[in-house]
């Protein structure tokens, strides 16, 4: 785990003494090779997890995450090249230290073994993030956009902090792989449904459930493509590995408190979806399509069965890949119109006929067509929660539906038909985005090959 | 010479050279047709200068659209009020539907649980129960060997 653990570390003073001309290769190169070495905690061994240490550790359901968070950080890096080539040298050197700060707390948080460490990781994610949205954003909006962000996650988890030290004081330890030998069921008391609550509110609000989601799509509009990119990919995955952690405490009380919950996620799932289908924003419109994908994510683990986390798990990875994809590029559009009204820049197949491949291929992704890892988190989560309850099956398909419906929106309007004539002189696709694109697609699709890898 | 009665149809718009409501308008009437065109020709004539300025790098911006777009995402808060209308709305679609969808799956779990709680406690299909957990632990295993988390529990056996 150190080895992965220092040289992010070591690539802030890398990037602060790199002569200005390699600043963004030093960085890129390097955070590609040490996501290069994560990939050999993908060879999992059987029945147990990997352990390294008393601190850290990584069983099928992190590793997949470890390994989406430091690809995460070289594309990230080479998505933010443009919108900061007018900066200072030092702004370049303050972002990218940001961006690996954030890298090495969520390479810490999802391999930490005691529930603490993890949530005062998980806290501390939330200051890069911050310092990403409200000092590099684009529009006025980025301040209050923050502010939403980081209190509602702060409200949320606060109470996480006293139910886990409540835990500490009953169980003796918070040490995962302890505590997953010696947690009793809790009956279902007053004081048991308040720790329930406790411990799934800072999970909720992060995912983020549909009640609760208002900071997801102000914090993803305002924040710059790097910020967008490493909220959709993994800040939301940490709110559902959280909560695949710490429902093992809680049993099985879930049974009853889960219902409210599913309520939210099941008919939110809809009411997002549907809210995509009248944007005019195109990151609000990806920020909406998160949080619906993310519902399904929470009715999956709220239902505790081996296909619905497998599900979970596929769709997290699957979601994370295809979401950054899509920032990305809205992301290339935003560079060039400078503004993220999707009728602005129509008929793109015109003038960028690659980049429409590109498109072409995340919005399919998207959608969850067969073979990808979406379609098959989607089944699992699908088929899991019909077994709970018949009835679900409507709002599931009305989603799958709607999600359809809202992705080829956004692709017919963007892509196909008449272009705008203001926009013959565009800048041609640059490789960087090509190669930015490419880099995403193909763990997607390699992935669908070998999905035994995510499906935990 | 009066004028044939001509008819618009779906392809072919009726020109207001031909529409007999062109030629008895008022001179208010005369005087704000005037009016639109110079703003419309001003406007045309800003874009057009735009559009062809060689040294004119990016793309040219629409001042109204930039309100729509403002006005559509995010100034919407400030604007609303509680209306009936509003609530009725908000309550049909975003308060009811949990509570209508929480009856429902709540029925049919409880029938789910008696009709399986039935089947696992009475003597009567117990014989029938010594095939299924067979099979059932069967198949259980097979999918355990590639189910690494095998400490997640839930109550009731199904998969």
């Amino acid at each position: 785990m150190l080895k992965i653990i220092i040289p992010t570390a070591m690539l802030m003073p890398m990037t602060w003494m790199s002569k200005p001309n390699m600043i963004w290769i030093n960085s890129t190169i390097y955070s590609l090779l040490i996501s290069l070495i994560s990939l050999s905690y993908l060879n999992q061994l059987g029945d147990n997890s990997l352990n390294f240490s008393l601190l850290f550790f990584s069983d099928p359901l992190s590793a997949p995450l470890l390994v989406l968070t430091t690809w995460l950080l070289p594309l990230m890096l080479m998505a933010s090249q443009s919108h900061l080539s007018k900066e200072t040298l030092t702004r370049k050197k303050l972002y990218i230290t940001m961006l690996t700060t954030l890298q090495l707390l969520l390479i810490m948080t999802f391999t930490a073994t005691e529930l603490i460490m993890f949530y005062i990781l998980f806290e501390a994610t939330l200051i890069p993030t911050l310092i990403i949205i409200t000092r590099w954003g684009n529009q006025t909006e980025r301040l209050n956009a923050g502010l939403y962000f980081l209190f509602y996650t702060l409200m949320g988890s606060l109470p996480l902090l006293v139910a886990l030290l409540y835990i500490q004081n009953t169980t003796g330890t918070l040490n995962f792989l302890i505590i997953q030998y010696w947690a009793k069921p809790i009956s279902t008391t007053w004081s048991n449904i308040f720790l329930w609550l406790a411990c799934m509110m800072a999970f909720m609000v992060k995912m983020p459930l549909y009640g609760l989601h208002l900071w997801l799509p102000k914090a993803h509009v305002e924040a710059p493509i790097a910020g967008s990119m490493v909220l959709a990919a993994v800040l939301l995955k940490l709110g559902g590995y959280g909560m695949m952690r710490i429902t093992i405490l809680l049993n099985p009380t879930t049974n009853q408190m889960a219902y409210p919950f599913m309520m939210l996620s099941l008919w939110g799932m809809v009411m997002t979806s549907s809210i995509c289908l009248r944007q005019t924003d195109l990151k609000s419109l990806i920020a909406y399509s998160s949080v619906s994908h993310m519902a399904l994510v929470i009715v999956a683990v709220l239902i505790q069965t081996p296909w619905s986390y497998m599900g979970a798990t596929a769709l997290m990875i699957a979601h994370g890949l295809t979401s950054s994809m899509l920032f990305c590029l809205a992301n290339s559009n935003y560079e060039r119109v400078h503004s993220r009204t999707m009728i602005l820049a129509r008929g793109l197949q015109t003038i960028l006929p690659l980049m429409a491949a590109w498109w072409l291929l995340a919005s399919l992704a998207n959608l969850a067509l067969p073979p990808t890892i979406n379609l098959i988190g989607e089944l699992f989560v699908v088929m899991a929660s019909f077994s709970w309850s018949n009835m679900t099956i409507i709002l599931m398909g009305t989603n799958i539906i709607i999600t359809a419906l809202y992705t080829l929106y956004m692709l017919i309007t963007t892509q196909r038909g008449k272009h705008t004539h203001h926009i013959k002189n565009i800048n041609p696709s640059f490789t960087r985005e090509n190669a930015l694109m490419t880099l995403h697609l193909l763990p997607l699709l390699l992935l669908s090959l070998n999905p035994k890898t995510v499906l935990g | 010479m009066s004028f044939p009665k001509y008819q618009p149809s779906r392809l072919a718009t009726l020109p207001s050279t031909l529409d007999p409501a062109e030629y008895d308008v008022s001179p208010e009437a005369r005087k704000a047709q005037a009016e639109r065109l110079a703003i419309r020709s001003r406007l045309k004539r800003e874009y057009l200068l735009q559009y062809n300025d060689p040294s004119r790098r990016g793309l040219i911006e629409d001042p109204a659209l930039i309100r729509w777009t403002y006005a559509r995402s995010a100034n919407i808060y400030p604007n609303f009020r509680p209306t009936p209308k509003t609530s009725l709305l908000g309550a049909l679609f975003g308060i009811g539907p949990l509570f209508f969808w929480y009856y429902v799956f709540k029925t049919d779990r409880n029938r789910k649980i008696f009709k399986l709680e039935r089947i696992t406690t009475s003597t009567q299909y117990r014989r029938i129960f010594y095939v299924i957990p067979g099979i059932t632990s069967w198949v259980c295993l097979h999918a355990s060997c590639e189910w690494k988390l095998s400490t997640q529990q839930s109550s009731l056996p199904y998969y």
